[in-house]
C-alpha cells in the first residue's frame, strides 16, 4: 500500500509541476502525459486496485488542471486502466523500453478516445484535430520520459520501497 | 617570513574578491530581467489606473496541462471578485475569457483555443467577422465575404456585440487573406498581439 501512495504522490506533483512550471519551457508541440506512466506501472505491476486508485487520482488532478470538458479526463485516464487490466496477461514488460511503448501506445489510445468523445459528444468535435495533430508528438515524447521514470521507479524500490 | 605572511594574507584577500565579484556579476544578471519586470507592471499598473475599480490584475501560474485546449491558470478567483465570462485583457491586447473559477484560481479559455469565438471589427473598414480559435498560433477570421475590404496588415478589434468582450480590445493583425478558393468568403489568418505562451501578468475585466 505504501508503494500505492509513493507512485499516487509522485503521479500527482509531476501533474501539478507540468501545469505550472513546464509553460516556461517551448514544449507545447509534445506535451507529455506524467500521469500515464504511473497507471501503466501500478496496473501491471502492483495490481487492478492500485491502477484504480491512481487513474482516478490523476485523471482528477489533470481535471483540476485542464479546461477539458468536464469528466473526459477522468474516463480516458479510467479507459486506460480497463484496457491495461485486459492487457497484463498479453504484454510483458520486461524493461524500461517495453514500458516506454506501453506508455506511448496508452498516450495513442487515450488520443483515440478523446477523438471519439469528441465526435459522440455534439458540439465538441472543434477539438478533433487539434487532439489529431498533437497525439503522435505527445506520445514519442511520453514515451521518451517514460524510460526515465521507470527507472525513477525501479531506483525507488531498490533503495527504500523493498526494505520493508 | 614576513613575505611568506604577506602573500598568504594577498591569496586570501584575492580569493575573498573573486567571490565579491562572482556574487556582483550574479545580481547584474539578474538587473535586465528585474527591468523587464518593472516596465511590464509598470504598463499593467497604467492600465489599471486608466480604469479603476473595473479591473482585477492576476498572475498567471500555470496552463493547461493538455495541449489539445488553450487555457491559462490565474492566482485569483472568487475570492477577489472573478466570475465566470469576464473578458481578460494585457496591455497588449485580448487574451479570452474566464470559463471556471474557484475560490482562489481561475481558469482563462485563451482565444486561441478551438472552442473560443470573438465577434470583431476590422479597425478604420467597415468590416466585422468571426475570429475562431485553431489550437495553433494563429486564429482564423471566418465569414469574411470576398468583396469585403481587409488586407494583410489590417488591425483586429472587438465589436462588443459577442456580450462577452468590451468594445475596441486589440486583438491581432491580419497576415493572411486568400480570395483564391471556393465559396463566398476569404480564408483569412490573424497573428495575435498577445504571446500567449509568455503571458506572466493578466487583467480580469469586471462586467
Amino acid at each position: 500500500m505504501i508503494r500505492v501512495i509513493v507512485y499516487l504522490i509522485l503521479g500527482l506533483i509531476l501533474t501539478m509541476f507540468e501545469a505550472t512550471f513546464i509553460n516556461y519551457l517551448p514544449i507545447d508541440f509534445f506535451k507529455p502525459d506524467l500521469g500515464i506512466p504511473f497507471i501503466i506501472y501500478t496496473t501491471f505491476f502492483l495490481g487492478p486496485e492500485a491502477g484504480l486508485i491512481t487513474s482516478i487520482f490523476i485523471g482528477l488532478t489533470q481535471e483540476i488542471v485542464s479546461s477539458s470538458p468536464s469528466g473526459s479526463l477522468l474516463f480516458t485516464k479510467v479507459s486506460i486502466f480497463i484496457i491495461s487490466v485486459f492487457m497484463r496477461n498479453k504484454i510483458f514488460i520486461d524493461s524500461k523500453y517495453s514500458f516506454s511503448f506501453v506508455c506511448s501506445g496508452a498516450v495513442l489510445v487515450e488520443s483515440f478516445l478523446f477523438f471519439a468523445l469528441t465526435f459522440l459528444a455534439r458540439g465538441e468535435s472543434r477539438d478533433a484535430f487539434n487532439v489529431a495533430f498533437y497525439s503522435i508528438p505527445n506520445a514519442i515524447f511520453t514515451g521518451f520520459l517514460s524510460i526515465f521514470l521507470f527507472s525513477l521507479i525501479g531506483f525507488l524500490n531498490v533503495r527504500y520501497l523493498n526494505r520493508q | 617570513m614576513s613575505v611568506t605572511c604577506s602573500t598568504a594574507i594577498s591569496n586570501r584577500e584575492n580569493a575573498d574578491l573573486r567571490g565579491k565579484l562572482d556574487k556582483l556579476q550574479l545580481e547584474n544578471q539578474k538587473i535586465p530581467e528585474l527591468e523587464h519586470e518593472n516596465k511590464r507592471l509598470k504598463t499593467i499598473l497604467n492600465l489599471m489606473e486608466q480604469h479603476p475599480k473595473t479591473m482585477i490584475a492576476a498572475r498567471v501560474i500555470g496552463e493547461d496541462v493538455k495541449n489539445w485546449f488553450k487555457c491559462i491558470i490565474l492566482d485569483k478567483g472568487k475570492s477577489s471578485g472573478v466570475t465566470i465570462r469576464m473578458p481578460v485583457v494585457t496591455p497588449r491586447g485580448l487574451v479570452g475569457q474566464v470559463v471556471e473559477t474557484d475560490r482562489w484560481v481561475t481558469k482563462v479559455m485563451v482565444i486561441n483555443d478551438t472552442n473560443s469565438s470573438v465577434d470583431i471589427y476590422v479597425e478604420g473598414r467597415n468590416t466585422r467577422g468571426i475570429l475562431e480559435g485553431t489550437g495553433q498560433t494563429l486564429l482564423r477570421l471566418k465569414y469574411i465575404r470576398k468583396n469585403d475590404e481587409i488586407e494583410i496588415g489590417d488591425k483586429l478589434i472587438t465589436s462588443g456585440k459577442d456580450g462577452i468582450y468590451p468594445k475596441g480590445l486589440a486583438i491581432g493583425i491580419v497576415t493572411t487573406v486568400n480570395r483564391n478558393k471556393p465559396g463566398i468568403f476569404s480564408d483569412i489568418e490573424v497573428m495575435p498581439f498577445n504571446n500567449f505562451n509568455r503571458l506572466e501578468e493578466v487583467l480580469v475585466l469586471r462586467k
